[in-house]
């Protein structure tokens, strides 16, 4: 059963698909700079194919862009690089808009699709869009070992190791308190939408 | 706060992408609800032979065996975020159409008196609810494993764990059922995995959410 996808992900899918899913491939294999820019990329389609369907909520949109793309970091073990990547981003995008509205049902009259808006005011502005999450402050609700564990690694900047031996933990205790921080996280920023 | 900063966020120290491992929680959840209704199934019997391995039984064995494997595939697919799904559903109607076949051939070659026995047996009013009831642990376990994956059609993954977890409990139901009429498992078997696939796709949006 073949879901079918909106127009964001399957225009010009030739050029966008497969330059997207060689950056994704790298960035599966480990390399942060391959990683940020095709999160950007994304982030850009993710933003036009969500305020298509958030008129009612447009102030919303950017914290659901940033919420699906945690998912998209949490789940990644779930990409098969057999599949299209756009059908695989489409997916899991698709579920959090759902979960959005379910969670506002006061959008429910207002979620009709708009499509005579141009692509490039829809896309906005990459480098200033800004959500209401405060990654601060969600950062704090966590446990302390998920907390220490995500300063550490990624706003600090230590390799795993590193980190490690600053708190004394194994490097793949480490990495499990990362991956249950961000996922406690994903649950926290749908409370602040 | 800016999307760029939070890219940036994910991004450091993301290092390579875990290995996918979806299914060994879904085959803990398979154990635990086989063993549940199984031994639900071997106690209620006692000390008699289970009716199960009683040659003239084998197309309930089939039966639930076949349903488990469209099941198992179902759900292994359905916990993903791309899931493909035609082929086990169709294997599921083929699986469920082939035995009303064999109930309708049945009643066909029974005499008018007979139907009614062929129909009801002697335990139609409580076959599909001891199914339902014998599921339940797997069908809990199995919500539990998909909860933590990744499923985006909770509605359809709900069913797939219902039917999957109604056909461990006609395995562990099985063993005690004393019937031997094509026409009665077609009917109340199915009726019962039914009811489990009904209760799954029910408790799926809600349970299944993440």
């Amino acid at each position: 059963m073949a879901v079918e996808m909106p127009r964001e992900f399957s225009s010009r899918l030739g050029i966008v698909e497969s330059e997207l899913k060689a950056l994704w491939l790298q960035a599966q294999a480990g390399d942060e700079t391959a990683y940020r820019d095709v999160l950007g990329r994304i982030a850009r389609l993710l933003r036009a194919y969500l305020r298509r369907r958030m008129a009612g909520a447009l102030d919303d949109v950017e914290d659901l862009v940033q919420e699906c793309l945690l998912a998209l970091h949490l789940q990644r073990a779930s990409y098969d690089s057999n599949q299209p990547l756009s059908a695989w981003v489409y997916a899991i995008s698709r579920h959090k808009l759902i979960d959005f509205w379910r969670r506002n049902k006061r959008y429910g009259a207002l979620n009709d699709p708009i499509d005579d808006v141009d692509e490039m005011l829809l896309a906005g502005d990459a480098n200033e869009a800004t959500s209401h999450v405060d990654l601060a402050r969600l950062l704090g609700e966590l446990p302390d070992a998920q907390r220490r564990a995500i300063e550490l690694t990624k706003l600090e900047g230590l390799s795993v190791a590193e980190a490690a031996a600053r708190i004394g933990m194994s490097e793949g205790a480490i990495r499990v308190q990362v991956h249950r921080g961000l996922k406690r996280l994903s649950l926290l920023v749908k409370v602040v939408i | 706060m800016k999307t760029k900063d939070f890219i940036d966020f994910l991004a450091t120290g993301a290092g390579p992408a875990p290995a996918a491992n979806t299914s060994y929680k879904l085959r803990a959840a398979l154990l635990a609800g086989l063993a549940t209704s199984l031994g639900a199934g071997l106690v209620a019997n006692g000390t008699a032979t289970p009716a199960i391995l009683l040659a003239s039984r084998w197309y309930k064995l089939l039966y639930a065996l076949s349903i488990l494997a469209c099941g198992w595939v179902m759900v292994t697919q359905l916990a993903r975020p791309l899931s493909r799904v035609h082929r086990s559903l169709w294997g599921l109607v083929a699986v469920v159409l082939i035995m009303a076949g064999f109930g309708i051939w049945a009643l066909i070659n029974a005499p008018p008196d007979q139907y009614a026995a062929l129909l009801l047996g002697q335990s139609w009013q409580v076959c599909s609810l001891l199914i339902m009831l014998f599921s339940l642990p797997g069908l809990a376990a199995l919500l539990w494993a998909l909860r933590s994956l990744t499923p985006t059609r909770l509605r359809l993954a709900g069913f797939a764990a219902g039917v999957f977890a109604g056909s461990m409990g006609a395995l562990g139901y099985s063993v005690i059922c004393l019937e031997d009429s094509f026409l009665f498992v077609a009917v109340w078997y199915t009726l019962g995995i039914g009811l489990s696939g009904l209760l799954g796709m029910l408790l799926g949006p809600n349970v299944l959410n993440w």
